[in-house]
């Protein structure tokens, strides 16, 4: 069982700082874990987008999106989970690339700390653009800010920083004659389609991560095939990350929606805990 | 009458509305004359079938003579009156009302460069908690403020957006509640106090902190509140949802139909997709004058009829003794060597009152041509014969049983039948019953809302029922499992071939429907099976309101 020690939530993103030490110790930046509520639960793939080795902790920004991640938005401090398992996937190539530009946008402004991190650490100049739909959206903020030279800001009402996206601040420093030597995306498979069409142009190399409905995450299954440039890879172990420039896009999102209807219909029948059931048993 | 006729006096008077003389009668207001001449005036909070209170100033429009712009819902028709819904000054002014409305919903979609190709990706929105955009929104489709937008034009906010920051409140059975989404209309207030009289939510808190919501923030399990859900039904926005039924988005298919779970037989229609029932809900014209539905009617047949548990394909028993699944076509001639083997009064059949009128007479007519009309009902736990001459006696000689709600059998009854050889199972559902030994086969039928027919109601009334979703796995209507089996028998006597037929017959024989026991309204089952067994929080309801209240009404 994993503890869960923190726990809160800003604006649908649900911040979780889970007891994992033995994940803690071995996680590289752009890997992932995949984890689980309760014994009945769904797996569900989640980027980790802190650890400490200190004190044993993962954390991970969980969206409430659909009944399994209702479970971890509606569990507390102190519970604890019934399985993480990780780290999986490849790591990210982090070396020295010169001026490196990370985009996210979801869960993905935290998801590209730790990559934002380990690029810093390896001597490059990082960008760091993050979007939301309102200023108080962001999160993660101050961390963000002490790994990037510089941070922007992406609103879609523009309430702060640029009324847009983070393509609409990469077109504009492009604009401006900035030199990129290597992007990073992480955020919906709609915003990283978006932010590789802003770099093919002038041919920057552009890693996205990719988000695809995931089952074991270990390679044996093939739920969460990907075609990327012509060739089928499996984005739990030869990604997450892939090359922007040549993700079949439409398919991605095609395969994403492959389970609408179950994911709509599993709501009908639904046995969330509530108080008002708390109640009836005596607990309250 | 007498009320209806005062409302509607015959002396009719005429105004000028956008330069069109309108007749209305005294008691219209503005609003009311410009909806019944084909005008549109935009509104939020006002609803022709509920009081109106000006709250939203959108239906403001100029009065010749009059100060300023007043409010259309709410000023009365006058003779001779000038009124001018639409102009330059007008929507500029309704524009900017719109966007204080906005300043307190999360609309960045709205405004958002990239919102078409967003919505077309994401469709139906995505299942958020919180709802932080359209994007995220259950009512995306049907949103009242988007329609606004559009019709105003509005193309952006001049405001920052003021969250409320509330809690989501979703510990309550059947409902959520997110008043972040909230504009104060007050709708759901006013069709809950003065329209049913219930008044379980009022505006609690004062100014900027005024909310929707019970008295000390009470669960509504624990209020008045009898999760009718006619709130939902008016909430323009989509902060009031039905847990079960919100993230389909728009419907393929709108069937109505008639609920035929009890007595009153409500008229309701179907939300479509993917050939499922995904939601059930009033008329789009329904009058919230009336409460329309029970929460079971309203929120509980999408769980109830998609349930896992259904019956899907008939099964078999083997000469091993097992069960095994198999197809129509293989399981109707056993079924009927089965029924041949006994002589007609050693079979009984247990017709369930939940079945709809064909149903019920195609039984009928096969216990009358193979079972000497031994047909009998399970009324609150106990055997029930229409015909007075069917005695308890009876009960000994029986053979063979086919049971149409296997689940209402309980042990005790099974045991009054003390010859008992052979069952044989028509059901939505399995039971207690279906893994006895005794039984020879289970034939899966389907639920009200995959088959046509009609249903007797209480006051005389027979009401269609309209096929809307199909059946899950091979399950046919009752009917025609019945003709089936009946044709099988191959008996000249037999009269019922379709269903054509049967509804000729209903018609010559209309006091074999009439003898049919109703199911009450307030009854907990559906064919014999406890709703809440598949209806996690038709339980918490019920056993939330024996608690609280000691007894539970619908």
């Amino acid at each position: 069982m994993y503890e869960l020690v923190e726990k809160s939530e800003i604006f649908n993103v649900h911040k979780m700082v889970i007891k994992a030490p033995g994940i803690a110790d071995s996680m590289k930046p752009g890997q992932f874990c995949i984890i689980m509520a309760t014994e009945f639960s769904e797996r569900i793939p989640m980027t980790v987008s802190d650890w400490s080795t200190d004190t044993g902790t993962i954390t991970i920004y969980a969206l409430e999106l659909g009944i399994s991640t209702l479970e971890l938005a509606r569990m507390k401090v102190g519970g604890s989970l019934y399985a993480v398992t990780g780290p999986l996937g490849t790591p990210s190539e982090i070396r020295h690339y010169g001026t490196v530009v990370l985009g996210g946008g979801c869960y993905g402004i935290g998801g590209i700390y730790p990559i934002a991190k380990a690029c810093k650490e390896a001597g490059n100049e990082v960008i760091s653009i993050v979007e939301a739909r309102y200023s108080p959206m962001f999160y993660h903020e101050k961390e963000l800010q002490q790994v990037s030279n510089q941070v922007f800001y992406a609103t879609s009402d523009g309430s702060r920083g640029k009324k847009g996206k983070v393509e609409d601040v990469i077109a504009e420093m492009l604009e401006r004659g900035a030199r990129v030597d290597q992007a990073f995306f992480m955020g919906c498979t709609q915003m990283l389609e978006r932010c590789s069409e802003a770099t093919r142009p002038i041919g920057i190399p552009t890693k996205v991560a990719l988000n695809s409905i995931m089952l074991d995450g270990t390679g044996m299954c093939g739920a969460c095939r990907v075609t990327v440039g012509g060739e089928t890879k499996f984005a739990c172990v030869d990604g997450p990350e892939f090359d922007g420039h040549k993700v079949d896009w439409r398919e991605l999102q095609q395969r994403k929606s492959a389970y609408t209807e179950q994911e709509a219909v599993v709501y009908q029948s639904l046995s969330h805990e509530c108080l008002a059931e708390k109640k009836l048993r005596g607990e309250l | 009458m007498a009320e209806v006729a005062e409302q509607k006096p015959v002396a009719m008077e005429t105004m000028t509305i956008n330069g069109k003389t309108v007749s209305f009668s005294s008691g219209e207001t503005i609003l009311d004359v410009a909806r019944r001449s084909g005008i549109y005036i935009p509104t939020v909070c006002a609803r022709a079938d509920l009081p109106s209170t000006g709250s939203c100033r959108l239906c403001i429009v100029k009065v010749e003579g009059a100060r300023g712009y007043v409010t259309s819902c709410t000023t009365p028709a006058e003779p001779d009156m000038v009124v001018t819904t639409n102009s330059e000054e007008i929507e500029k002014l309704r524009r900017g009302i719109l966007e204080l409305i906005l300043s307190e919903h999360p609309s960045a979609c709205l405004v958002c460069a990239i919102r078409e190709t967003c919505e077309k990706f994401n469709a139906p929105s995505s299942k958020a908690g919180r709802v932080t955009g359209c994007n995220m929104c259950p009512n995306r489709d049907t949103c009242e403020l988007r329609q606004l937008v559009e019709y105003l034009g509005l193309e952006g906010i001049r405001y920052p957006l003021l969250y409320k920051g509330l809690p989501l409140e979703r510990d309550d059975p059947f409902m959520d509640r997110d008043y972040n989404l909230c504009i104060l209309c007050g709708r759901c207030i006013r069709v809950c106090q003065e329209n049913l009289g219930l008044s379980a939510i009022s505006f609690i808190r004062r100014g900027h902190c005024t909310k929707v919501g019970t008295s000390f923030e009470k669960l509504h399990v624990d209020g008045n509140c009898v999760f009718c859900m006619h709130c939902v039904d008016v909430c323009p926005t989509g902060a009031l949802t039905v847990r079960g039924s919100k993230w389909y988005g728009y419907p393929d298919s709108e069937i109505p139909t008639t609920c035929i779970l009890c007595e009153r037989g409500c008229e309701l229609v179907i939300d479509v997709k993917w050939n499922k029932v995904m939601g059930a809900h009033p008329t789009r014209d329904m009058n919230a004058g009336k409460r329309e539905y029970c929460v079971k009617g309203r929120c509980c047949l999408p769980a109830l009829f998609n349930s896992p548990h259904r019956l899907k394909y008939p099964a078999i028993r083997r000469d091993d003794s097992t069960m095994i699944y198999t197809d129509w076509g293989y399981v109707i001639p056993q079924v009927s060597e089965a029924i041949a083997r006994y002589k007609p009064e050693e079979i009984a059949i247990l017709c369930s009152r939940s079945l709809t009128d064909e149903s019920i007479f195609a039984l009928h007519e096969f216990a009358r041509v193979f079972a000497e009309s031994n047909v009998f009902y399970i009324v609150e736990g106990e055997i029930v014969f229409p015909s007075i001459e069917k005695s308890d006696k009876i009960l000994k000689d029986i053979k063979l049983l086919y049971a149409t709600e296997a689940n209402s059998l309980s042990k005790e009854i099974e045991e009054q039948f003390v010859s008992l050889e052979d069952i044989i199972i028509q059901d939505i559902y399995p039971s207690p019953m279906s893994r006895s030994p005794k039984v020879s086969a289970i034939l899966p039928a389907t639920v009200f809302t995959e088959m046509d027919g009609t249903k007797s109601c209480a006051g005389n009334r027979r009401k269609s029922v309209t096929k809307a979703a199909e059946p899950q796995g091979s399950a046919i209507p009752d009917w025609e499992i019945t003709v089936r089996v009946g044709t099988a028998l191959n008996s000249a006597d037999f009269r019922i071939k379709d269903f054509r037929s049967i509804q000729n017959h209903i018609l010559r024989h209309p006091w074999v429907i009439a003898a049919v026991p109703m199911a009450p309204k307030d009854s907990l089952t559906y064919r014999g099976s406890p709703i809440a067994d598949f209806v996690p929080d038709f339980r918490i309801f019920v056993e939330g309101r024996v608690q609280s209240k000691g007894e539970v009404h619908f």
